[in-house]
């Protein structure tokens, strides 16, 4: 109990001394708690401003996407008819457009189909209205809400499906998501077995000796080493080392190396909170060591391990400098077939958007990290319900 | 335990014994792994420096010299860093400064406000406040840096534009507003990722303080600031200040928002709203480019990363002695 604070002190003479200290403990006491909340305020400002550039850029779009336009006109000539009447400009730019490329496709003896021709007529439209105002300013048109939203939906499925693109109306992150999978996927299978199986060997095996404390000051520090460190290591070893080149598997050993102390030291303290005496109990039956390991303290351990798992690999999602460096591309506009192709993960992408010096492709990255956020939340989540169900299951 | 498996040991059973030996050395194999890749990270990076530093200058005034190297002292005390230009420069500096400028102004925001928010959540905060406020700091904590690269380039410098421009360019002339890349912005958001992880190891290292502590600061009449300051901090001085240590460590090897939120021009300055360069952020810029892999532009990553490394792991080190230096045991 500590909770006899200054002010329930009964009030005896309060010399000017006293109340000076005790105001002085106020003044102390408002500035932590001001500290603390300027973190939580922090974290708000920074979700809210990227839900509000997604979302935000969502609605721009809907307000400018041409399958609105669509929804509302039901067919292209109606549209010319009418946009001709408000704007003739418009449509001899879009003719003459298309007249080049019936001409160039003449020339190569193809014919465009419909869609094609769609497509070129879209492109004209975005490129004169991508900017200053919307459609429906343009043509006095009020979509309504049910529209709307199912414009939305389209657009947010067409983020997940179309590929990176120098049109940030036709970017996407469906490589991105992939490979982030394919990343994740393949460094939890390597990671975790040789993770665990290094916290089982400095828990139940290791003598107090001097190699083993060795390995675990190497391991405290290797914790600490910056991401980057490991992305050069990565890009020698494995990517030129080993001759490897830019694929999924030499970005998960990069990958795995990072993450390997945050495993080893979770896993350690899962091991060190199973009781003795349930490995005493089972030597006693007559286990060794490894039937104790196996069949008494890693089912005891699973969850904690499992939380401090999850907790790696969230980071390993988000870790962009090592894979920059070991080459994962930022143009990939395929899916990995398997652990030898290139591939690009999601916070490259993000990246890659924001470094653009164009508004609209940050307005895409934040669609990416409101994604990627979401990942992690989900992540998290499951780590911190492992953990509350184990809490409640354990009982001894 | 030992006696116990000694015992177990003599006994025969259906089971091969060599299983059990070959389990051990997997698990043992497993656990060197760390220390493999400790000595992979020193070898490659001390490999590929040697290589730099004995390697020809390809771009200099006279084609025939072929013996120009970059010198040690060169790379350490030079002012100019420009392995891309011509005519080529390898002085290290202006990286270097740019990295602590971040390092120090990530330390003013992260240094207070971490330690001051450990003590409200450790000695003020009810316990429900505080199962509210620790997660949050955590949810921070694993957001990607990227994201606060992004932060830091939409939200941050577009602020500080705002709120400072006026005053700086009435102070210094038209050209000394916060410029779109700048240290500031960067440090702040490194400022604000390195924050919780203060808060956290500082709130620990209060938690571990025993209570009879203050309960005697208590009982001589004092009051919460004056335990807070004469008790508890000296007290968990060892943890306090190994945070701090690792929280400046994280600053230096942060790449991802300061390469997006301070640029890419190295410069020697302490000017905090113009665009300077880190380590990492050169590391990153060269990686991305179209540099060809084994000319000595290319080599200068490997250099960089050495002193990068170098730096981390002075400071790591530092931290690891702290703990124990100053550690007051209470059991």
């Amino acid at each position: 109990m500590r909770t006899s604070t200054a002010g329930q002190q009964p009030r005896m003479q309060a010399s000017p001394a006293l109340r000076r200290r005790h105001l002085q403990g106020r003044v102390f006491a408002v500035v932590c708690g001001v500290a603390t909340f300027v973190g939580v305020v922090m974290l708000a400002v920074l979700l809210l401003d990227v839900v509000m550039d997604s979302t935000g850029w969502i609605w721009s779009r809907v307000d400018r996407d041409p399958r609105m336009f669509a929804l509302l006109q039901e067919t292209d000539a109606a549209f010319a008819e009418r946009a001709a009447e408000i704007d003739p400009g418009l449509l001899t730019g879009m003719q003459r457009k298309l007249d080049a490329r019936r001409g160039r496709a003449a020339r190569n003896n193809e014919t465009l189909s419909d869609a094609q021709l769609a497509d070129i007529r879209m492109d004209y439209l975005h490129g004169k209205y991508s900017n200053d105002e919307t459609y429906f300013e343009r043509f006095e048109m009020q979509p309504t809400t049910g529209q709307r939203l199912a414009v939305a939906g389209g657009i947010i499925g067409d983020v997940f499906a179309n590929f990176p693109s120098r049109h940030p109306s036709k970017a996407g992150i469906k490589s991105a998501i992939f490979g982030s999978f394919w990343l994740l996927l393949l460094t939890a299978l390597i990671a975790i077995p040789i993770g665990i199986a290094a916290a089982v060997y400095l828990e139940e095996y290791a003598a107090k000796n001097r190699l083993n404390r060795f390995i675990e000051v190497n391991i405290a520090n290797l914790a600490g080493v910056p991401s980057i460190v490991y992305g050069i290591l990565g890009l020698a070893v494995f990517v030129r080392g080993m001759q490897l080149g830019r694929v999924v598997l030499a970005g998960a050993l990069t990958m795995t190396l990072l993450i390997l102390p945050v495993i080893i030291i979770a896993a350690r303290e899962a091991i060190k909170a199973v009781p003795d005496s349930i490995r005493q109990g089972a030597f006693a039956l007559g286990g060794t060591r490894w039937e104790v390991v196996r069949h008494h303290v890693l089912p005891v351990a699973m969850p904690g391990m499992l939380t401090g798992v999850i907790l790696a690999m969230s980071r390993a999602i988000g870790e962009t400098a090592p894979m920059i460096m070991i080459g994962a591309l930022s143009y990939v506009a395929f899916v990995p077939q398997g652990p030898l192709d290139d591939f690009t993960v999601l916070p490259i992408q993000i990246y890659n958007w924001v470094a653009m010096p164009n508004q609209e492709f940050h307005l895409l990255a934040a669609c990416g990290i409101f994604i990627l956020l979401g990942v992690l939340l989900l992540m998290n989540s499951a780590a911190i319900y492992i953990r509350h169900r184990a809490q409640r299951n354990i009982r001894w | 335990m030992d006696a116990i498996t000694a015992t177990i040991g003599t006994l025969t059973r259906g089971k091969p014994r060599w299983l059990e030996g070959g389990i051990r050395w997997f698990l043992f194999a497993c656990a060197l792994l760390s220390i493999a890749t400790t000595g992979a990270i020193i070898f490659i990076l001390l490999k590929e420096t040697v290589v730099f530093f004995t390697m020809p200058l390809e771009q200099v005034l006279d084609p025939s010299d072929t013996g120009t190297r970059v010198s040690v002292v060169e790379f350490f005390t030079g002012t100019r860093w420009a392995p891309i230009l011509v005519p080529q420069s390898f002085g290290i500096l202006p990286l270097v400064c740019g990295t602590l400028l971040v390092m120090v102004g990530s330390a003013l925001i992260s240094l207070p406000f971490g330690l001051a928010s450990a003590i409200f959540l450790s000695e003020y905060a009810s316990s429900r406040l505080r199962a509210v406020v620790k997660p949050v700091l955590e949810i921070l904590a694993g957001v990607p840096t990227v994201v606060y690269g992004y932060f830091a380039l939409t939200f941050i410098t577009p602020v500080l534009q705002t709120l400072l421009n006026p005053l700086l360019t009435s102070l210094f002339g038209p050209h000394a507003g916060v410029q779109v890349f700048n240290a500031a912005s960067a440090a702040i958001v490194v400022g604000i990722m390195t924050l919780p992880m203060v808060t956290s190891l500082c709130d620990d290292a209060f938690r571990a303080v025993p209570d009879a502590l203050r309960q005697g600061g208590f009982a001589m009449g004092a009051t919460k600031y004056e335990v807070a300051t004469q008790v508890l901090l000296p007290a968990a001085l060892s943890g306090v200040l190994a945070s701090f240590i690792l929280a400046l460590s994280r600053a230096i090897g942060e790449t991802m928002a300061v390469t997006l939120a301070a640029g890419g021009s190295p410069k020697l300055t302490l000017n905090p709203f113009t665009s300077v360069e880190t380590m990492t952020a050169y590391i990153v810029q060269i990686s991305l480019g179209d540099t060809p892999a084994g000319s000595i532009e290319y080599q200068t990553i490997f250099a960089v990363g050495a002193v990068l490394f170098g730096i981390t792991l002075v400071l790591n080190v530092i931290a690891h002695k702290v703990v124990r230096r100053f550690r007051e045991a209470y059991e």
